[in-house]
């Protein structure tokens, strides 16, 4: 038994370390979230300070960003998160900030 | 060929790599949102168009005619790249939208809110002739004001292929900018230029062919080589580098040269790798038709 467990240390040794790192990326999913944002986007002159986690995305209350970004960052949640947005309807309330963003991976994240 | 009608260059911008650092493109390009999206390609064909049209205010030409050789090679290596990577599948727009060639033409009439006649020519060497020519048939169609110009871009990879072909063995300067000409049925202020003519030959030719094209070229005016200034668009090429559209920055040296000139007429020679030649006659807008 406790060879066998040897055997198996190493892949639930990296096993734990992928589940670390798993959370700390979590736990900075804003950042990292708008980190993706500003170069998928080509946001020039923008850092991630300068956007609220609660700041409108879209419409000239907030970042003002249009349909054509809407596409880039289905594009960010499939590739990075491996997350579809499966009923479109459903983008203007998951894309409205950063927070709603978040929480929408976070709830379809396995 | 000989402009059926008076047809007169009004204004005209260039930018390069170097131009395009300096410019305050926010204020040229007044779309945060489309100028972001914009590779540099796009800011400099677009950044050259809008300068050309500062003067029209709210209004726009009635067409806008773009010309490229090579067209977007950046965004069109990231889109290909992609499709590769990715095994044709959530592939990102923006480069595929802003590779096309017809992207600057567009993305003009978009910042002006115009629809109008929107042409774009790929004819190797003979892109921007090819535009310079539609541009005049417009103008002879009743149009008053056309825009047109031609962009081009150098790239690592595109700058490797070149290097495999052997372009650069013999000393040829690798070129990129974006040259745009607002062209209008009659003159604008004292800097305008009227376009008398062009005309263009492919294939090699000698230096006597050269010179033979060109007294065939001006004796459809009445004139001879002996009557006219001749601007050689080598000369603009040593600082520009050579580019297929790099006949559009030679005619806005040209054009900015053209009332200094000692003759009437400015004859503006240009030769692609010896490989497409063009020769377009500038006149002074002020010394009659």
């Amino acid at each position: 038994m406790t060879l066998y467990l040897n055997f198996l240390k190493p892949i639930t040794d990296k096993m734990e370390s992928q589940t670390e790192n798993n959370r700390v990326y979590m736990e900075n999913l804003n950042e990292n979230l708008k980190k993706q944002l500003i170069e998928a986007l080509n946001l020039e002159d923008i850092t991630p300070a300068d956007i609220d986690d609660n700041m409108p995305l879209f419409g000239e209350t907030g970042l003002g960003l249009d349909s054509i970004d809407a596409l880039e960052i289905i594009l960010i949640l499939e590739r990075n998160y491996g997350i579809k947005v499966e009923k479109p309807k459903e983008g203007k309330e998951i894309f409205y900030s950063i927070s709603t963003i978040a929480d929408y991976i976070r709830k379809n994240t396995k | 060929m000989k402009t059926a009608v008076p047809v007169y260059i009004n204004m005209a911008a260039s930018v390069d790599a170097a131009s395009l650092k300096e410019l305050n493109l926010a204020s040229v390009i007044r779309n945060p949102n489309a100028l972001r999206r914009m590779c540099r390609l796009v800011r400099m064909g677009v950044a050259a168009g809008m300068m050309c049209l500062e003067d029209m205010g709210e209004d726009g030409p009635d067409a806008i005619i773009t010309a490229t050789s090579l067209g977007g090679l950046e965004d069109t290596g990231k889109f290909l790249a992609e499709i590769t990577e990715r095994n044709e599948c959530g592939l990102n727009p923006t480069p595929f939208m802003r590779s096309v060639f017809n992207t600057v033409g567009s993305q003009i009439a978009l910042l002006k809110g115009i629809k109008v006649y929107n042409m774009t020519y790929v004819h190797r060497g003979l892109s921007f002739e090819s535009a310079l020519f539609d541009a005049v048939l417009q103008i002879a169609e009743g149009k008053r004001t056309v825009l047109a110009g031609a962009f081009d871009e150098i790239t690592p990879e595109a700058h490797i292929l070149k290097q495999r072909a052997g372009l650069f063995r013999h000393g040829e300067k690798e070129g990129e900018g974006a040259g745009f000409f607002l062209i209008g049925n009659r003159p604008a202020g004292n800097r305008s230029a009227c376009l008398s003519g062009l005309d263009v030959r492919r294939g090699p030719l000698d230096e006597n062919q050269k010179k033979e094209f060109a007294a065939d070229f001006l004796s459809g005016f009445g004139l001879d080589l002996s009557c006219v200034s001749v601007f050689n668009g080598d000369r603009v090429k040593k600082t520009c580098g050579e580019y297929g559209t790099a006949s559009a920055r030679v005619l806005h040296e040209a054009f900015a040269s053209v009332h200094a000139c000692s003759s009437e007429y400015l004859l503006v020679c240009n030769s692609f790798r010896n490989m497409s030649h063009s020769l377009i006659l500038l006149k002074k807008a002020d010394a009659g038709l």
